[in-house]
């Protein structure tokens, strides 16, 4: 098995899938890509807009389309016999399928993350974290190998597919809500009572309240429960001032290493899984350590009579 | 040995052992669910035995029951999927097979009908040149003539090439002067293994008056008994026998038959 042969039989078994995912991409790139280079500064076209969408579920697109169908459908219809039963064994298989529609992947997905369909904004700025080419790669590789992973134990097209935008959903919602701000440790600007805090207004602001004499944040007693809380704050003695905790906006480029970072892991986690289980799982593994290969081995002496 | 099974025991079969010979052409018999198919899929590597093991003398090919192809396939796609996924791959064969067998070039697999789409794998198969080639139940699907030039094709790339033929089927009739060894299963077990000339020879059925005991030595397979009259088909090794006693020779189905009514 070369790499021809894997780009052809990848090409031939998905190439549905391939177009209308590719056309999908491009489309999405365009738009963003022409509304940004047109300056439209406060609205936006509606093609950016579609193509804000598309950047949104590209991964799960890849997903669903490229990764769930790759296992379920052969499982699915019985044709692993066919893929598997060749000279071709079922990992070397598997790999080649994925380094091609892995690739193909993240080179569309960095397309569709180029642009975020606003021209004169900064790039770098935390509402467009995701409309960068290094994050949307790291959606796509994601969502390829949790559909691959789906396709596997499910074993069904359809169900690996649902299962895949569940799944992958529910990682891009953990990583935005909960991890994302906290990658690195935040900021802390401190004020006394008569200023505020100083926050530059390109960052991120994770959290704010009152902070004791010891600089470090307390919480409003109960007495000032209900209350405007400044004023009582203030006159009890509780707090020597406001805090605001927040993440710099130099520090994008950083965290979009890491949120593709992260989810390089976790795909890399999931092709782990699969190439185990494709090697030990189910009752319906692929084996060729009975095989004997007569090519190569020596001749063996006739068996003594007897 | 080209094909060996030692005390190969999964799902329905148990504890099954064979060896089959290099060239040698096997049928495997047995009647629904006696693990026919799942003793195939083992013996090509497509299920893990639970216990013993079963080792197979270099490159296999295996043509399932229900004859998987990709549907969205073409002629071309599956010759092109044969040539790159293997490391021996003989167009000429596979493409005189689909020619000799008129299969349309134009449809998608999908499209063909089941007698087509078996030619189609047999061809894949074949292409390969594989040193042992499984074929599950293979002539299911086709009309009687096709069977008889399906086998006799198999037969010239068998004696051709010096492949290893192994094949299932639940119909006996096909298996008379095609297969030169007979493995039958029941129940997950192999009932009958042997060569067929030899268990032709070996199986005698006597027939004469009313008795409890057959007029020779040697396992009785089947004894029936009707008003005035016995017959035994016993495994005799072809012993002869006296007046009132006569003797006959069995065909393979009746042998077959005779150790499946036993076994049931």
């Amino acid at each position: 098995m070369n790499a021809e042969t894997m780009i052809w039989l990848t090409w031939r078994q998905h190439r549905w899938a391939i177009t209308t995912t590719s056309a999908l991409a491009l489309f999405a790139a365009y738009g963003l890509v022409s509304a940004e280079l047109r300056h439209f500064q406060v609205t936006m076209t509606l093609a950016a807009f579609y193509g804000l969408v598309v950047q949104l579920g590209f991964g799960a697109v890849v997903g669903a389309f490229w990764g769930a169908p790759l296992l379920a459908r052969e499982l699915e219809e019985r044709t692993y016999f066919v893929a598997w039963g060749q000279d071709v064994t079922p990992a070397r298989w598997l790999r080649g399928k994925l380094v091609v529609l892995g690739l193909l992947a993240a080179v569309l997905a960095a397309l569709v993350g180029v642009g975020d369909g606003l021209g004169g904004s900064e790039d770098r700025s935390w509402p467009m974290f995701e409309a960068n080419w290094l994050v949307q790669v790291g959606y796509a590789l994601l969502g390829l190998a949790i559909g691959v992973l789906a396709g596997l134990l499910t074993r069904h097209t359809l169900t690996a597919m649902a299962a895949t935008l569940v799944c992958y959903t529910v990682v891009r919602t953990v990583l935005a809500v909960v991890a994302r701000d906290r990658y690195l440790p935040v900021h802390r600007s401190i004020a006394r009572w008569d200023q505020n805090p100083a926050v530059p207004n390109d960052a991120l602001k994770i959290g704010d309240g009152f902070v004791g004499r010891d600089l470090e944040p307390v919480p409003v007693p109960d007495q000032c429960a209900g209350l405007v809380p400044n004023g009582c704050m203030r006159r009890t003695g509780s707090a020597i001032g406001t805090y605001t905790d927040y993440q710099p906006a130099d520090r994008i480029d950083v965290f979009r290493w890491i949120e593709f970072g992260v989810c390089a892991a976790l795909a890399a986690a999931a092709l782990w899984l699969t190439f185990r289980l494709l090697r030990n799982g189910g009752g319906w593994r692929p084996s060729r350590s009975h095989r004997r290969d007569v090519s190569t081995a020596p001749v063996a002496p006739a068996p003594a009579q007897g | 040995m080209s094909v060996v099974a030692a005390e190969v025991s999964k799902w329905a079969i148990r504890g099954v052992s064979f060896e089959l010979p290099p060239g040698s052409v096997t049928a495997v018999v047995g009647a629904n669910g006696s693990g026919k198919s799942t003793l195939l899929n083992v013996l090509a590597g497509h299920l893990p035995p639970e216990s013993g093991h079963t080792a197979v003398a270099g490159r296999v090919a295996y043509v399932p029951q229900h004859k998987p192809i990709y549907r969205n396939f073409k002629v071309a796609d599956v010759l092109q999927f044969g040539r790159r996924m293997n490391a021996v791959w003989h167009n000429d064969l596979a493409d005189a097979w689909l020619t000799r067998f008129k299969v349309p070039r134009r449809l998608q697999m999908g499209d063909l009908s089941g007698g087509q789409r078996t030619h189609v794998t047999l061809a894949l198969a074949l292409g390969a040149r594989p040193d042992v080639l499984l074929l599950d139940e293979p002539l299911s699907e086709l009309d009687p003539l096709a069977r008889r030039r399906v086998m006799s094709a198999l037969l010239t790339e068998v004696s051709d090439n010096g492949m290893t033929l192994v094949f299932s089927t639940h119909v006996v009739a096909e298996i008379g002067g095609v297969a030169d060894r007979l493995l039958l299963m029941h129940d997950g077990r192999v009932l009958v293994d042997g060569d067929t000339d030899e268990l032709l020879e070996e199986h005698v059925l006597y027939t004469g008056p009313h008795a409890s005991q057959p007029p020779v030595e040697g396992p009785v397979v089947l004894a029936r008994h009707g008003q005035a009259q016995s017959t035994f088909l016993v495994r005799s090794g072809g012993a002869r026998v006296d007046e009132p006693w006569t003797a006959r020779y069995v065909t393979l189905e009746e042998l077959v038959v005779a150790h499946l009514e036993r076994a049931a």
